[in-house]
Formats: C-alpha cells, structure tokens, sequence
C-alpha cells in the first residue's frame, strides 16, 4: 500500500515517519516494530547538502537527543548528523556509508542509523519532531524562504500548494 | 547532467551516445553547476562563487598527459573528476539563460581550454557568446601549446577577453618536463610557456595575465617562490593551487604538500604579487623552506592580521577584488582549507599563524 505523504514542490515527505526539526536537523525518524528506530535525512537536506559523497559516523554505542550521531559531507559543504531521541545504537547502515550517494536518490529508503531509545513515547511529544502534514509543510516553506540553495527555489515555491497558505508574498531569490 | 565518461560516449547499457562539444557544450565546475542551480547543495560556512569556471569539451578530451591531471588522456577511463570534483556538460545556451537568471552576483566567467586542435577556435566562441549576451568580465585560461603567435592573443582580445590565465603549473623546468613534457610522453614545453606568457603581458598588460602554480609537484618552496619572482617581474601574477592526487592518474598514490609548506608559500606569494616583498630578500634552510620573510615585522603582522594572503588567488571582479574564488577547490569541505573562498576569520587567522611556523 503506498505511504501518504506530503509535498513541496518537488520535495515529499512520507508520512509513516516523523521529521525532526530541532538543531536545524531535517532527520526523519521511522519506528519499526521491534521497538527500535531508524534515522535517515529528509529530501530538503538531501537538496541542501548536494550530492553526497561521505557519510561517517561516530563511536559512540549510546546517544542523548539533540546530540550529533555523525556527519554528511558533499563536495562543497559539510555538517552534523542530530539524533531525535537518546538510547543506544543498535544498527549503521554500512551499504549507506559506502555509497552515500543512494541518500541523494532516495533519502527515504536510506536509513543511516538505527537506534534503541531510552524512552520513545517521551521522545515522541517533543515539538520538535513533527507528523503533522500541515505542520510539517509550514515548516519546510519557512525552511525554502530562509534557503537560497534550492534547485529553481522560486518554482518550489510557486508550486507550493494552492489554498489559504499559497505563498503570494514570497520572494524565492 | 552528467559528463561522458572520458572517450566513449556510452551509456550504461551498450548503447552509443551523442557526444555534445564544444563550442555548443562546456563543462562546468561544479561550484558554477550549484550557482547556476543545475545542481542542488550550498557552500559549507556561506562561501559564494563569484566567478564561473566552464571547461571547453570534445569527445577525444585532451590530448596532453599531464601526471597530476584529471583530464589527462593516459588518466583511467572509469574516472572523469577534474580538480577533486564532478563537471557537468550543459549546453552554452543554458549556462548563459542561468547566468542571467541565478547569477546576478557574478562577476567574471572563465573559458579553459584544453589540449585539443578545435580549443583555440571555440574559446573565442564562447568568449564572443559571453561578452555579447551577458555582462560578465571573461577570462581565457589558454593552452599555449594550441597558440603560436601572437595572433590567437589578439583574437582572444577582440572576443571580449580581458585576463589570462598560463597554467604553467610546475614551479621548475625539470619538473615541467617531468610531469608535463617528455616524463608523460606530454606534448607541452616550458620555453612555449614562457614565449606566450610574454606576449599575453605584452599585448593584455601588466597585471591582465595569471600564471597558475600547483604547490607540490617536488618542488622546494624555495624553488617556488623564485618562480613567482620571476613571473611578477615578467608583469604577470600568481594563481596558487595547492596539489590534490586525482583517482586514476599517474600521481594518484602522490601526497599533498604539507600545510606550513602550503602556508609559508602562498604568503610569500602574496607578498610578491603585491609588491610588499622580493625573493632576493627571503632566507631558506638547507632543504629550501623559507624561514624568513624578508620584511618589516610590521609588515609581516599587518599582512598575516589582514588574512587576504590565505585567500583563493585569482582573476579580479569589476571591483578589483578576486572573483575566481573557487570554493572548496583544493580540500573537502571538512578539512582546513588552504585557499579560503572568503576573508578568513580571527579563528581562521589563527589557524594559519600556527601552520607557517610548522615545518
């Protein structure tokens, strides 16, 4: 059964996962069932980022949230990887880690991280890690207004979807 | 958008594919692909490009065999980097539709050549496309080796160049010709170099004409920086690279020049370029690493507090200011930088004080 998401422009994101805002993040958070959660980078990080060319991770067996899991880094820029929850890693992804580049073409089909939390109800409340379609989709518009980094960001935003929050006053640069 | 593999034109699955060239088709780094926003991503720390930096193409790529080079003909086939990243072949037309639409901060545009006998006539091309549809400044990095005489200068000048660029490269005669020359099986000679170096001073000005230099072929920074003596007291100045070993190539397995190397050379180049110091005046130790400046320690304070001397080197904006800035050009985004995109700040600056004095 295909998953619902929401898109921007030509941006989706899934909406059977959470999307973690916090430290400017773009993480997404997917629970599977054994109680354990994966970690991959949403689209608009993925376009932000560029074309990756390294994923790496630091050692550590245990993570607090907010804290950094590790780095991406493409040709021209290079940043942190933030963890939504604290607990311990129980997984890396080490086909992501030699290609990373399968993140630029699907960044939802590529988990990065996999971890155990310490308490995913609790970590689950946080405002900073959003499920909400409508929520999620101000939050990446706000994100589109502030970035100039975007592949033809004025179409972005010109497509952004009509209705109340259609974006007349933009000003994509 | 992605370049051909080197040669072939083939697609993954057999199937022969349309070589598109030159003069229809550049190569684009891929700091001008993301300006022109052909590619997605931004610049680590808010570096910008403020000069666009587009490769001449043709399906039989360079014919010379330079050992450092991305695009050298004896380089593997499975790998097609140029300078540590992708560049992407777009169509002319495009490029100059984005320029006009994404880059209105731009200042100049770059046009290389390559080693490749339709090179000199398409450089004018394309140099003739930008000076008549854009207002950008245009520079010519050229291939002197395609150039006899003085008038392929003039017709460069007339298409609307206004800088060259000589990538000499090699900071002796010996390396030059080891890396370049008769060592590859190379079509190039340093004496050409020299003779076309001249007549670009002489016919586009003293100041108009940028030599460029890779730090770290096997050179001594002694050796170096005798070199940009000689080039600024021939009128021209200095581009600095700083030596990455391409995948595939003959250096591949080479190591890059040590930081306090790369350090004390690039300063010594700022300082001749500008005029603030000589190379008769600087000291070396036994193994030809400078240990001093030559100047005023006043000076030396003044330049190194500045931090434009740690910055990339290259062809000026309308500003006078360099627009050739090539971000990220020489190291990954994570590493230290050795050319900085932009003025270097205290943490930066500190940084580059504690590499000079490593040796």
């Amino acid at each position: 059964m295909a998953v619902r998401s929401v898109s921007v422009g030509k941006m989706k994101f899934p909406l059977d996962r959470r999307y973690y805002k916090g430290r400017g993040a773009h993480v997404w958070l997917f629970a599977d069932k054994d109680g354990t959660v994966k970690l991959g980078m949403d689209s608009f990080l993925t376009e932000n980022a560029g074309f990756l060319n390294y994923i790496q991770l630091d050692k550590k067996s245990a993570v607090r949230k907010g804290s950094s899991v590790g780095s991406f880094e493409s040709a021209k820029f290079v940043s942190r990887i933030y963890s939504p929850v604290s607990g311990k890693v129980v997984g890396v992804n080490q086909d992501i880690l030699k290609n990373p580049r399968k993140i630029n073409r699907d960044p939802y089909k590529s988990w990065i991280i996999s971890i155990k939390p310490d308490n995913l109800k609790k970590d689950m409340l946080s405002k900073d890690l959003l499920g909400d379609p409508e929520a999620i989709k101000d939050w990446i518009i706000e994100e589109l207004k502030k970035s100039e980094s975007m592949t033809e960001t004025v179409d972005y935003l010109k497509k952004a979807d009509g209705g109340p929050r259609n974006r007349n006053k933009c000003r994509g640069k | 958008m992605t370049s051909k593999k080197k040669g072939a034109g083939i697609s993954g699955n057999g199937a022969k594919q349309n070589y598109r060239q030159s003069p229809d088709y550049v190569r684009t780094s891929t700091a001008a692909a993301m300006t022109l926003k052909f590619y997605p991503g931004k610049f680590h720390r808010g570096a910008r490009l403020d000069a666009l930096n587009l490769l001449l193409s043709y399906e039989s790529g360079c014919y010379a065999r330079c050992g450092y080079c991305g695009l050298s003909a004896s380089r593997k086939p499975e790998e097609d980097s140029f300078i540590r990243v992708d560049w992407p072949e777009i169509s002319v037309d495009e490029v100059i539709e984005r320029t006009k639409k994404h880059g209105k901060h731009l200042q100049r545009v770059c046009v290389s050549m390559i080693t490749h006998p339709k090179a000199l006539g398409d450089c004018i091309k394309v140099a003739k496309r930008f000076r008549d549809e854009t207002n950008l400044e245009i520079s010519a990095l050229i291939g002197p080796t395609m150039i006899q005489g003085r008038q392929p200068l003039e017709m460069l000048k007339k298409a609307g160049v206004d800088h060259i660029g000589v990538a000499i490269d090699a900071a002796t005669p010996e390396l030059f010709e080891k890396f370049r020359g008769k060592g590859v099986r190379g079509p190039h000679k340093w004496e050409h170099y020299w003779e076309v170096l001249i007549d670009a001073v002489d016919i586009f000005g003293k100041d108009y004409v940028g030599v460029h230099l890779i730090v770290g072929l096997g050179e001594t920074e002694k050796q170096m920086i005798e070199l940009f003596q000689q080039v600024r007291d021939a009128g021209a100045c200095t581009h600095l690279f700083s030596f990455y070993p391409e995948g595939g190539s003959v250096m591949e397995k080479w190591p890059r020049p040590p930081m306090g190397h790369y350090r004390r050379v690039q300063l010594a180049r700022y300082l001749i370029d500008g005029d603030m110091g000589r190379f008769e005046k600087m000291k070396f130790n036994r193994k030809g690493q400078l240990t001093d400046f030559g100047v005023s320690k006043a000076v030396y304070e003044k330049v190194v507090s500045a931090g434009e001397a740690f910055m990339t080197s290259g062809c000026p904006g309308k500003d006078g200011k360099v627009a050739c800035n090539r971000p990220y050009g020489n190291e990954r985004p994570s590493e230290k930088l050795r050319n900085y995109p932009f003025l270097p700040d205290s943490d930066d600056i500190k940084d580059a004080r504690a590499q000079l004095k490593e040796y």
